[in-house]
């Protein structure tokens, strides 16, 4: 195990260069001038040439790359354009905050999701199946722009039991995780159905009935043990895109996290930003199925020891 | 994961306990649609950005409510017949908030900083002018010019040109942007992320002011989540109000409109090199073929005025023209006819992608198809339409015919407002003349009018280059969009000024 | 609502632990319930075996599951009848009425089941230690030591080696024998009353099967449980059972004693059934293989057609050259494993094999998984590349044909496979199956002159289909639409569609139904008379490659151990392990039953080696006429 995982980190570099050669050539192609965008719309053309030689744009596009990737390598990733602070703290502040969101909506998200899939699972085609696939099923078509805009009105405008927008207490994780949260509750419903419903027919499930197991146990320990392997990764794959902060929830609820930070940052044409963000997904994302793969060894011995 | 959620837990719990509000202070939060990029106004662009620098610094000159220049730390001044030597009298007994003094080194500190091109700030050209600073007596400051420029009160009342603290700006170097130390009514607390905290100066010069403890700026760009944020007083003023909700501020008797001009110009520009735009015939009939009333109807749901020269009203030297383009069109018809287009023509309008833009430029569309013009609209993305209009070098390499655009002249005076736009010596990529206009009369007019300090004279010279870019109408002059935002009844003393900048050194809540 | 005085009556009258009585179960079907069992009665007797006998379809796997009520998890409901049962307390209740899940106390403990897939039976994630000590937490209020000491105590009960290194193992690190091994352990925990065994050995070897229904019945023997065997191989049958129940339809047909059935068949269905059973040692004596003299059963009727007089199969040219002659051939497989993928180990599939097929003939390879039989068939077939070695067709060397010869020569070579599921696309017609062949090597079918191609390969393929014992107008159909024998015979005419010299069958039959199996046996062996096909016969069943072949080889572990004329091989066989794959053959006689109780234990071993671990190679030594043998110790030591 131990030497798989060291395989696997290994495995990453290589990756991550590629990643960061299309990162850079990618944000560099992107049409417009990031000197006069950062330069501002009543700047002389003098004051553009001084911002681009103040951000290094001057310089060939080879050596621009060479200078990002030395310093990347030190997790040194430059000043915002726009802020000239270091992007690392930049990023550093927003971390946190989507980070949390982020958890407090997959921890709801996938319990709210693996009950309503086990219940309509367990009782398919009966009524109960279908109110739990049609939330299911509006779940994800609801817009979460919508719904976040829709609660505010009620929780906060109308009732005053919550506060609109903003991060600090749990008051403020309540709306932007519930609505962060549905679409993965949602999708984790119905996957975990289909995924539960597969398993049920499987001979040892079978087998744990004619041992006399209750069908409570035969529900949440043989059935959903076996079906939580396939759910793992798509919990790894919803955590993944969910980390990269929902621009909506995170616009609506104005909530501080990498979400509006990338939206900000692709409007400025704030490329160090911008390619920061990206190397630092694309890491969350390997670094997420590293962890889905070592779950997924956990759950399923056959992987564990082969 | 326990790694991840024992903080997160603890925050969750330390934030229950902070959560209860403190009702003795006077806590003032204002609702901001982005994100504050600096706090270095040498270095900003962004009004917002300005507005939030003011809570915390000013500069010699300032403007009060109404966009009129008033003397802030400076308290006179003279300057020579060339306007090119200007001496100030600076007030005294104000310190900075880190307690150092304000003289006349903290302002050449300041203004050599700010001028000096290898700092590479952004608002360098508010100062480039600027030969020597010397300093004549601790309260005496004298600024000599490389060549006449009379709208120097104008750049220096400019948030650009704002005093920060001397030994703030040896401290922090290039974090002065993270760490502002001025002379205003607020001193820095803190700033994450979205949200900006400041306090009441307790030793600001102005007696009594400020009123308000602690002003928080928070940005919230979502609208409908903005709105949210005043109906349940969590902030107490928000702006920019979307006219759509408007209704949703009068129908709370708690709240309050408030809707005022702007200094923000809406114009179509000609392509004054190209056929058909070369023919001033054709470019008074666009103008007399559109209805403003309807434009402002219909793009800002009436919450506009209209352009009535070639500069917005809140402008300093502005000039109402007497003989408006009012909507006729059998003139205009008349116009295209005898400049030889009887049946219109077919032409390409550039614009910025957002939804407003789109609207404007299709409501323009709409209004030129009544004469026959055919239009198509192209809307561009800010990166696109950087490569496509600003950075063309010649004009002749020009592709723009006609570009539907927006200018805010944050000096309030009119020299930004017209020599950017309408000077023949500023085609792209120099400056922003993008209608490639090119009148010997306007061009010895705004060169006039900046060559001296002389009010008397630079009201002649814009009056001049006025009518007679009124005449030419190289543009097609839509509106002047209204300020909107929404605030407390209970909140006083707070200004929404012309340029889009806040003023909050009076502010009160009841 | 049944009469309190029926219900006494039988109390009275009957002495077992088990009765069924009219059991009807239904499923819903698209047009309404399907009746799918149908009033069936059967009792079973404490330390009794019945065996339930039937093909598929017949209702007999549906039985089973509805006496511990599992029929209703799966889709089905129990629509008429009794199921009286009497618990260990002697109490009878009837499981037939109460709901299914207020059964949970009783599963396990009185009944228990062992199924038919070790391999899928058992759960993948908990270890066997768990799996069996949860039925003995449940039922008899253990805790989690003592439920694994009695885990542990069963595990050896079972014999299997090492059972304490067992306990924390998973699933997928044993072999399918083990497996079910396990199962039976799990089964038996709780000391059930009544076990119900549904097809315990039919996805085992030969030698495993013996060794899993001698384990059974000395278990049964040791704790008097009442056994229902559900099977459809008669071998079994005559081995285990007291008395035979044979399902046909949903419908109990037949009962009596195993001897009654077996000597004095009353149903139709029953003498089909019987006379399609292949029984080894029925040619004793004979030289050729032999047709089965099969009976058939008129649907409608339930009436066995009277078998015509079984042809010889005379078709070897023994006078002609070889059609297919292999020499030393050699097949490997590396395992690879690790970051860098460095070679491990190698799977020695096939080693230095050596034989010849001639023209007409039928040369049976037999052994048990993994013996490299089916990688011998796709290495000839060119589905897998030989290591060393060389294939000769037609007297060609196959290695120096150019990519036109190779496609000439997989014309004439055809394969067979075992799934005739799996083998058909599903979105193409049957005609277009069978036509393919054609289609893909270019084949001009011989035909009646002024024919198109397209109509010459339509009538090409209702040729074939009308051979294979199909109707032309199948053509346009899908291989939904047919049961698994005409499936397999739809694959036979594709096979047969470019006129092959060689089919390699691999595991043709092995898949089908018994009376199904025999009418394909049958059905090749007649192709073969009129067509001089030669066959590459691939099979695990001994009792099958009797009826078939003309000559035997017999592979373990990668070698050929013995090859012979089938009469030699069969009749004295030389090689210590075909005397045991011959011996743990079920006999389908239940006079000839073997009453010897000794347990068989061990596995099949592995065919992977690490680097530089050759196998040792002995030549085959003649021992007869064309009997050769290998003289070494592989697979000898039992």
């Amino acid at each position: 195990m131990l030497k798989y995982l060291v395989g696997r980190i290994a495995g990453i570099l290589p990756v991550l260069l590629v990643i960061s050669v299309f990162v850079f050539g990618f944000v560099h192609l992107l049409p417009g001038d990031p000197a006069r965008l950062v330069a501002g719309p009543d700047a002389t053309q003098r004051d553009v040439e001084l911002v681009r030689q103040d951000l290094g744009l001057d310089q060939p596009l080879w050596v621009q790359y060479g200078r990002f990737l030395g310093n990347a390598v030190q997790g040194e990733f430059g000043r915002s354009m726009k802020s000239k602070r270091p992007v690392s703290q930049e990023i550093g502040e927003r971390f946190m905050p989507t980070l949390y969101l982020t958890v407090v909506a997959m921890v709801w998200a996938t319990l709210a999701g693996l009950l309503i899939g086990v219940a309509s699972a367990t009782r398919r085609g009966r009524w109960q199946d279908h109110v739990g696939m049609v939330v299911a099923v509006s779940g994800i078509a609801f817009p979460s722009f919508w719904l976040g805009l829709l609660m505010i009105d009620l929780f906060s405008v109308k009732l005053g039991w919550l506060p609109t927008s903003g991060y600090g207490t749990w008051q403020h994780y309540v709306m932007p995780s519930l609505t962060l949260g549905l679409g993965v509750a949602a999708v984790m419903a119905r996957f975990t159905r289909s995924a539960f419903i597969e398993i049920a027919r499987e001979d040892y499930v079978r087998t744990a009935r004619a041992k006399g197991v209750p069908a409570r146990l035969v529900v949440w320990k043989h059935t959903l043990r076996n079906a939580l392997i396939p759910i793992i990764t798509m919990v790894g794959l919803q955590f993944g895109f969910l980390l990269g902060g929902s621009i909506v929830v995170e616009t609506v609820f104005s909530w501080p996290g990498l979400g509006r930070l990338l939206v900000d940052s692709v409007n400025y044409r704030d490329y160090t930003v911008i390619q920061a963000e990206i190397l630092l997904f694309s890491l969350e994302f390997i670094i997420i199925n590293l962890l889905v793969d070592v779950l997924y060894a956990l759950a399923n011995p056959e992987i564990r020891y082969s | 994961m326990n790694r991840f959620v024992l903080p997160l837990l603890a925050g969750l719990l330390a934030g229950t306990a902070l959560a209860g509000p403190a009702f003795a202070a006077k806590d003032l939060v204002v609702g901001l649609p982005d994100n504050i990029t600096t706090l270095d106004p040498a270095d900003i662009n962004d009004t917002l950005s300005q507005s939030a620098s003011r809570t915390m610094l000013q500069g010699l000159f300032g403007f009060d409510k109404d966009m009129k220049l008033v003397p802030l730390l400076a308290e006179s001044f003279t300057v020579n017949d060339t306007a090119t030597e200007y001496t100030y009298r600076l007030r005294k007994n104000v310190t900075f908030h880190d307690g150092t003094p304000f003289n006349a080194q903290a302002v050449k500190t300041n203004f050599d900083r700010l001028a000096n091109p290898a700092n590479r700030l952004k608002r360098q050209s508010l100062l480039a002018m600027l030969a020597e600073t010397v300093v004549v007596d601790d309260y005496t400051i004298t600024l000599k010019l490389a060549q006449p420029f009379g709208a120097l009160n104008n750049n220096l009342a400019h948030p650009g040109a704002m005093i920060h603290s001397p030994k703030a700006l040896e401290t922090y170097g290039k974090e002065i942007g993270r760490h502002p130390v001025g002379t205003g009514p607020y001193k820095f607390v803190s700033w994450e992320a979205d949200t900006l905290k400041v306090e009441k100066n307790d030793k600001y010069w102005k007696p009594g002011l400020p009123k308000i403890d602690h002003v928080t700026l928070k940005s919230v760009p979502e609208n409908g989540s903005r709105i949210a944020m005043l109906q349940t007083n969590e902030a107490q003023f928000i702006y920019p109000l979307p006219s759509e909700m408007v209704k949703m501020v009068e129908a709370n008797n708690q709240l309050e409109l408030i809707d005022a001009p702007s200094i923000v110009a809406r114009y179509v520009a000609l392509n004054t090199m190209k056929k058909p735009f070369n023919d001033p015939r054709v470019r008074q009939a666009l103008n007399y073929a559109i209805d403003k009333n309807a434009y402002a109807k219909v793009v800002y749901r009436g919450y506009a005025g209209p352009l009535d020269s070639a500069i917005p009203s809140k402008l300093g030297f502005h000039v109402t023209q007497p003989n408006q383009y009012t909507y006729d069109l059998a003139k205009a018809k008349a116009l295209l006819a005898e400049a030889g287009y009887p049946n219109g023509f077919e032409a390409e309008m550039f614009g910025r992608n957002s939804t407003n833009f789109i609207r404007g430029m299709q409501f323009v569309q709409q209004q030129l198809s009544q004469i026959g013009v055919k239009l198509t609209v192209t809307p561009l993305e800010s990166g696109v339409e950087t490569a496509r209009i600003w950075s063309v070098e010649k004009p002749e390499d020009a592709t723009v015919q006609m570009n539907y655009s927006g200018w805010s002249a944050s000096t309030g005076d009119a020299d930004w407002g017209l020599r950017p736009l309408l000077w023949g010596k500023g085609f792209p990529p120099k400056f922003y003349n993008v209608a490639y206009y090119k009148n010997d009369t306007v061009d010895t007019a705004i060169e006039a009018g900046i060559a001296t300090a002389d009010d008397a004279k630079r009201a002649e010279a814009y009056r001049v280059a006025q009518e007679q870019i009124w005449k030419d109408a190289p543009w097609i002059f839509l509106g002047v969009e209204n300020l909107l935002a929404g605030k407390s009844k209970k909140l006083t003393g707070f200004y929404y000024v012309a340029d889009g900048g806040l003023q909050m050194e009076e502010a009160d809540l009841q | 609502m049944r009469g309190a005085a029926a219900a006494a009556k039988a109390v009275d009258a009957a002495p077992a632990l088990l009765s069924v009585e009219g059991l009807s179960v239904a499923f819903d079907g698209e047009h309404g319930p399907v009746r799918v069992v149908d009033d069936v009665s059967f009792t079973v007797a404490p330390g009794e075996t019945v065996a339930i006998v039937g093909e598929s379809g017949s209702g007999k796997s549906v039985t089973s599951l509805s006496l511990m009520r599992l029929v209703d998890y799966a889709g089905g409901r129990i629509v008429g009848g009794r199921i009286r049962f009497k618990g260990r307390d002697g109490r009878e209740r009837d499981l037939a009425t109460p709901p299914a899940e207020s059964l949970t106390d009783m599963r396990g403990n009185d009944i228990a089941m062992v199924f038919q897939e070790p391999m899928t039976s058992l759960n993948p994630v908990f270890t066997i230690g768990d799996q069996i000590a949860e039925a003995v937490m449940l039922h008899q209020g253990l805790d989690r030591k003592a439920a694994r000491d009695e885990a542990l105590r069963m595990l050896e009960k079972v014999r299997i080696p090492e059972p304490a290194r067992l306990l924390d193992r998973h699933p997928h690190q044993l072999s399918g024998g083990m497996r079910q091994r396990v199962m039976i352990a799990m089964a038996l925990s709780c000391r059930p009353s009544l076990l119900i065994a549904d097809e315990p050995t039919t996805a085992l070897d030969v030698t495993i099967q013996a060794q899993i229904l001698r384990l059974i019945r000395l278990l049964q023997d040791e704790m008097g449980m009442g056994v229902i065997f559900i099977t459809h191989d008669m071998g079994v049958v005559a081995e285990v059972a007291d008395r035979v129940v044979v399902m046909w339809r949903g419908r109990k047909v037949e009962e009596g004693t195993v001897e009654r059935i077996f000597q004095a068949p009353q149903h139709p269905y029953t003498k089909a059934l019987l006379s399609a059973v292949p029984k080894l040692g029925a040619l004793r004596g004979q030289d050729l293989p032999v047709r089965f003299p099969l009976l058939v059963v008129d649907d409608a009727k339930a009436e066995a057609a009277p078998p015509a007089p079984p042809p010889v199969q005379d078709t070897v040219r023994a006078a002609d050259a070889p059609l297919l002659e292999v020499r030393d051939l050699t097949t490997r497989f590396d395992v690879r494993k690790g970051i860098f993928g460095s070679l491990k180990a190698r799977v020695h599939a096939v080693e230095k094999v050596s034989f010849a097929v001639r023209p007409g003939e039928t040369l049976a390879l037999v052994g048990e998984s993994g013996c490299g039989k089916s990688t011998t068939g796709r290495t000839i077939m060119g589905l897998q590349s030989a290591t060393s070695g060389t294939i000769r067709f037609d007297g060609v060397d196959t290695a120096t044909l150019d990519s036109n010869g190779q496609a000439k020569l997989k014309e004439k070579i055809q394969y067979i496979f075992q799934d005739p599921f799996a083998s058909l696309n599903p979105r193409m017609t049957v005609g277009f199956s069978v036509a393919e062949p054609m289609l893909v090597h270019d084949y001009v079918p011989t035909s009646k002159p002024g024919l198109s191609r397209r109509r010459a390969v339509e009538e090409r393929v209702a040729e074939l289909l009308t051979q294979v014992g199909l109707k032309p107008e199948h053509a346009r159909r899908y291989p939904h639409e047919f049961s698994g024998g005409q499936r397999q015979r739809i694959c036979i005419a594709r096979a047969l569609a470019c006129d092959p010299k060689l089919i390699i069958a691999d595991e043709a039959v092995a898949a089908l139904d018994v009376s199904i199996q025999a009418q394909i046996v049958n059905l090749l062996m007649e192709l073969q008379a009129k067509r001089g096909l030669s066959y590459l016969f691939i099979s695990h069943d001994m009792a099958v490659v009797e009826r078939v072949s003309h000559r035997v080889a017999v592979m373990y572990l990668g070698q050929i151990v013995e090859l012979g004329p089938r009469r030699a091989v069969f009749e004295n066989p030389q090689h210590p392990y075909t005397r045991r794959l011959m011996a743990a053959v079920p006999i389908a006689d239940p006079s000839r039953r073997t009453r010897d109780l000794r347990l068989l234990t061990g596995e099949i071993p592995s065919p992977i080696r690490s680097i530089g671990d050759e196998p040792a190679v002995q030549p085959l030594v003649p021992v007869g006429e064309d009997h050769f043998v290998a003289r070494h110790a592989v697979g000898g030591d039992f």
